[in-house]
């Protein structure tokens, strides 16, 4: 059954419009990437609405290859202006940029082009293999364990997102409260919609994270006064690294890689966070550390491979749990939705033509990605020039058009600017946005799965504990919640000081 | 502003929007009003959680022996690395887009687009009127082929109906 599904998924990619939207979007990922007042996740969640007139498969394979795309566009900035094109590129800056000052620019592209294929291709075939597997363990799931599944998904993202815990997870809390906005699923009433019969269908999370994600990212590109960018002198040297490069990034490449694509399952985590954890782990087992810093391949690639490793790794938990694993793919689930495709179990058995034909897509795109890499990433530099201010009022239009496409709603458009007003305050105040959309996403969920159980238990409250998957869960989340203590560190401080 | 002089706004802001839902709670019935209860007091909870913690932090960094060549309190708030925030000019770029999406139906997207363009680039003085009209063409032509054309999405079309 899995092998005729994966076999299904090859076919529907080997057409000429769904090739030809992989290579379009892995294209259209790289400059994106390449801009350091773009991100991966604006990018997605403002070209959401043109798959709308795609088929469901094609329209999310063009997504997940930008994604792919601007993970490795992202190096372009950091090595050449360093200015990270996406925040997942942050390490790349400490050795991409003095290889640069170095007269070997195009050696560190080359090199981050490798390390990025590398890492994207071991979690291409991480989804393929894991999510199978998780999906046929999570179809067997009934409320209890999906009530424990979205507290967990909750509870993980509120605590390991940047900042303060209290406030990661109050933001999580009150994306939950605002998913109930809308038609009751239980009763069919209208809740909380004040008497505006625009909300009954609730609030769609996917213009509430365009508004978050764009609109405070183009206020912040105008809010400062717009810096000279650094004159870009054109890369002289090779980008094709040898063979003995190649050999000597490998063995680090795949390490890295697996780093990421554990940082991806985990909700909350990006290649932000990857990209640190390979780089340092990849210092931790060099030999020569001293050369970290100072134009190291090996820390170079350690970053390239552990966040384009991240997109199939963030992805494993999309399609099996409905739980995304990073913001970019929580706007990618909104597009599956838009389509009429409940992300969750079970994409992986109803809807398997979609999600097979998605991961050979993942895949495919990386082959994309390396050939339009080498063509492409010389013309590509010319984006990094673009001014700020120029980029600024580009996003707003983008988003205006963007969430009106999705139901024909000038009243999503409305929303959309009042979440984006919400999201730059939050940003200013320190409180992490990621959490609020995780929690829009994951609310209607939890309702129906905590009513659905209590009827199970006969209204008892410890149905949750007496399940032991759901147990499982529960205590994950609570252990989530409370090692971001102060509690938590000063107990580990005490226990070191004893032993 | 200090920190927690901001969080605690939030916070007010959280139990002010918590309060308004709490009181239309009250016109549903209490199956469908449970979840959003437990919601709305953990929100509470942990917001005046939020304002203890920023307080303590705040307390605890202010004792701290600070060099006297580095920036503080709010100056701190204000000093990035690339420079001090405008917010006056934040707040004109926000008023300007909350008058575009205002002027969307009325006036009509392949209007109030250009126009947004034009007036937000000379605002900002990013480039030449010249520049800004041609991007404000290919822009609006644009996005007409691909939602219009392409897409089959309507567009409001305002004062060109």
């Amino acid at each position: 059954m899995v092998l005729d599904n994966i076999l299904i998924g090859l076919q529907n990619l080997l057409t000429l419009p769904s090739l030809l939207a992989v290579i379009v979007g892995t294209a259209l990922g790289l400059f994106v990437g390449a801009m350091p007042g773009l991100s991966a996740t604006m990018a997605i969640a403002l070209l959401l609405p043109i798959t709308f007139g795609m088929n469901p498969a094609t329209g999310i394979s063009m997504l997940c290859a930008l994604y792919m795309g601007a993970m490795y566009g992202g190096s372009i900035a950091a090595i050449l202006i360093k200015t990270p094109g996406t925040p997942a590129a942050a390490a790349t800056v400490l050795d991409g940029y003095p290889m640069a000052q170095q007269g070997k620019a195009g050696r560190a592209m080359g090199i981050s082009l490798v390390a990025s294929l590398i890492g994207g291709v071991l979690s291409s075939l991480a989804l393929m293999t894991i999510a199978p597997v998780l999906g046929t363990f999570a179809v067997q799931f009934g409320p209890v364990e999906l009530f424990a599944v979205a507290v967990l998904g909750i509870t993980i993202i509120g605590s390991l997102s940047q900042g303060s815990t209290l406030l990661g997870l109050t933001s999580g809390l009150i994306g939950l409260l605002l998913s109930m906005v809308g038609m009751d699923p239980i009763s069919g009433s209208p809740r909380f919609t004040f008497g505006n019969i625009n909300l009954f269908s609730g609030i769609p999370y996917t213009v509430a994270l365009i508004g978050l994600f764009s609109i405070p990212q183009a206020i912040r590109l105008v809010e400062k006064d717009e810096v000279v960018k650094k004159h870009i002198e054109k890369f002289k040297d090779r980008m094709l690294p040898t063979w003995q490069e190649v050999k000597k990034i490998f063995p680090n490449s795949i390490r890295s890689g697996l780093i990421g694509i554990f940082t991806g399952v985990i909700p909350g985590t990006g290649g932000d966070t990857a990209c640190w954890f390979a780089y340092n782990e990849a210092k931790r087992f060099a030999k020569n550390k001293s050369e970290f810093g100072r134009g190291s391949i090996l820390g170079l690639s350690a970053a390239e491979s552990a966040n384009n490793a991240v997109v199939g790794g963030a992805l494993i938990p999309t399609i099996t749990l409905g739980i995304p694993g990073s913001s970019a793919t929580a706007i990618i689930m909104g597009g599956l939705m838009v389509h009429g495709i409940m992300p969750g179990p079970t994409l992986m058995t109803e809807y398997a033509d979609v999600t097979y034909t998605l991961i050979w897509a993942l895949l495919f795109s990386n082959i994309a990605m390396f050939f339009l890499g080498l063509i492409f990433t010389r013309v590509a530099i010319n984006v990094t020039r673009v001014k700020n201010y120029v980029l600024a009022p580009i996003i707003i239009i983008l988003c205006v058009i963007g969430s009106f496409a999705i139901n024909n709603s000038l009243f999503d458009v409305f929303l959309m600017f009042m979440f984006g007003v919400l999201g730059y305050f939050m940003d200013k105040i320190k409180m992490p946005t990621a959490p609020m959309v995780v929690g829009m996403i994951l609310g209607q969920m939890l309702d129906t799965s905590l009513h659905q159980s209590l009827l199970i238990g006969g209204g008892d409250w410890f149905i949750f504990f007496k399940n032991p998957i759901s147990a499982v869960l529960l205590f994950i989340a609570f252990f989530s919640i409370v090692q971001s203590t102060p509690l938590f560190g000063y107990i580990r401080r005490k226990i070191r000081k004893a032993t | 502003m200090k920190n927690w002089m901001k969080i605690s706004i939030a916070a007010i802001l959280a139990v002010i929007l918590v309060l308004v839902f709490f009181v239309n709670s009250f016109k549903i019935t209490d199956s469908s009003a449970l979840l959003p209860r437990i919601l709305m007091a953990l929100i509470v909870v942990l917001s005046l959680l939020a304002v203890l913690e920023s307080w303590y932090k705040e307390r605890h960094h202010s004792k701290e022996k600070v060099r006297i060549d580095q920036p503080q309190g709010e100056d701190l708030d204000k000093i990035t690395d690339e420079g001090v925030i405008n917010y006056k000019r934040a707040f004109v770029f926000t008023a300007l887009i909350a008058l575009y999406i205002f002027l969307l139906d009325k006036v009509g997207y392949f209007i109030v687009t250009p126009l947004f363009i034009l007036i937000a680039n000379y605002y900002l003085k990013s480039m030449s009127t010249r520049n800004s009209a041609i991007i404000a063409v290919l822009f609006s032509g644009f996005v007409y082929a691909l939602f219009v054309v392409f897409l089959k999405i309507p567009i409001p079309m305002g004062l060109l109906k």
